[in-house]
């Protein structure tokens, strides 16, 4: 079942961000890190996934950088700043309250 | 597979209308340019002929239109912000700067000039010192913007934050205070008979020699009057720093990341 854009819209920005605390992830990485991670359900298209990257970066939140590894293509890689982590931390809280809330309204119970 | 001009024409075509600066288009071109070589080494390792691991890399890292409203969409917010960021502080300093000069104007003109001549220099300074004004005002806003404003929003020392803003604030008062004065030298030495100096007094004869009247006078108050020559303006710089010192504080520790929404967030997870 693909998920609906708008549901999608608010999290995004903390998936990545939650990624990125995990380790330091180039553009490639992080799309295909989010597509395991999650199973196939949050599969971040690059059209989505680069123009969120260069927002975050423009609000500080991560930080790119070039770096070259023997024998390999220079890559851009991607990484939490101190506010980025700061940031993460209330955007999970939220998220907690969230999930929480919504569930306590479903009641347990499933729609499908 | 590593010249693929249709991969470059596409990121080319993508870009060139997003309204990114150059160098900054030349970082994406190269790490989309990185990331779609990734994707079609392993679309190729499955099996896939070059030409359809091109198209679909292309078609799976989305739709150009949409990819280039986006990064416009991005930079005119980028461009906005950038630009308000730096006219509120010139705008701030500038009218801060151009009341200074007004009223150390009006004070220091010549006894001899009637009272209506003085006040009505005063604002003719006023005037005309909002656009003198203009050039430590600039300086103050970069100070601030560069110096003071690159610090971590989280990272917040009320002393050293205090000192930094006396320093900024003594350099720009003294700043200003000096541009009438160096105006009147100016116009003096320039233009004699300009409207400007025959606002300050009737002469202009009178108000050639103005700038040596004043200095004179300034530093006959300074040793008449100490008190109100270094005292005050010291006090004000105090001042100054002081609120901006607290306007600080508030701003880093109330406000919120970049758009983010205010929220209630406990303590201990805003701390981990």
């Amino acid at each position: 079942m693909k998920l609906d854009r708008e549901l999608l819209k608010g999290a995004t920005e903390t998936i990545v961000l939650a990624a990125l605390d995990r380790q330091p992830l180039h553009g490639y990485q992080l799309v295909e890190h989010l597509r395991t991670q999650s199973e196939g359900i949050l599969a971040l298209g690059e059209g989505t996934l680069y123009p969120l990257l260069y927002k975050l970066e423009a609000n500080g939140l991560v930080r790119g950088r070039w770096e070259k590894s023997a024998g390999e293509r220079r890559k851009r890689v991607y990484s939490l700043t101190r506010k980025g982590h700061r940031c993460l931390a209330e955007r999970s809280a939220q998220w907690e309250q969230l999930v929480r809330g919504v569930t306590l309204i479903l009641g347990g119970k499933s729609y499908a | 597979m590593r010249n693929l001009p249709s991969v470059d024409e596409w990121i080319r075509d993508v870009l060139s209308g997003s309204g990114l600066p150059m160098n900054q288009r030349a970082d994406i071109a190269d790490e989309w340019r990185d990331h779609l070589l990734e994707r079609m080494d392993t679309k190729r390792a499955n099996g896939m002929t070059l030409d359809d691991a091109v198209r679909t890399a292309l078609v799976d890292f989305g739709n150009p239109v949409q990819l280039r409203r986006q990064l416009r969409g991005a930079q005119r917010a980028r461009d906005l912000r950038s630009a308000l960021a730096k006219t509120r502080p010139i705008a701030a300093w500038t009218i801060g700067g151009a009341l200074c000069a007004g009223g150390v104007a009006a004070m220091f003109l010549p006894t001899s000039a009637p009272v209506a001549h003085r006040l009505m220099g005063g604002c003719g300074a006023f005037l005309a010192i909002a656009l003198f004004a203009i050039v430590p005002a600039f300086l103050a806003s970069l100070v601030e913007l560069r110096v003071v404003r690159s610090q971590p929003v989280d990272e917040f020392h009320p002393l050293r934050s205090f000192v930094r803003w006396s320093l900024v604030v003594g350099a720009f008062l003294t700043g200003t205070a000096l541009s009438p004065i160096a105006l009147v030298g100016l116009c003096g030495y320039f233009a004699p008979d300009s409207v400007f100096l025959s606002t300050l007094h009737p002469n202009p004869e009178i108000m050639y020699g103005a700038p040596w009247l004043i200095w004179r006078n300034i530093a006959v108050a300074a040793c008449e009057v100490p008190v109100r020559s270094f005292v005050i303006p010291t006090l004000m710089i105090l001042a100054g720093a002081f609120a901006i010192t607290l306007y600080e504080r508030s701003r880093c520790v109330d406000t919120p990341p970049d758009d983010e929404p205010r929220t209630s967030v406990p303590a201990d997870v805003r701390a981990g």
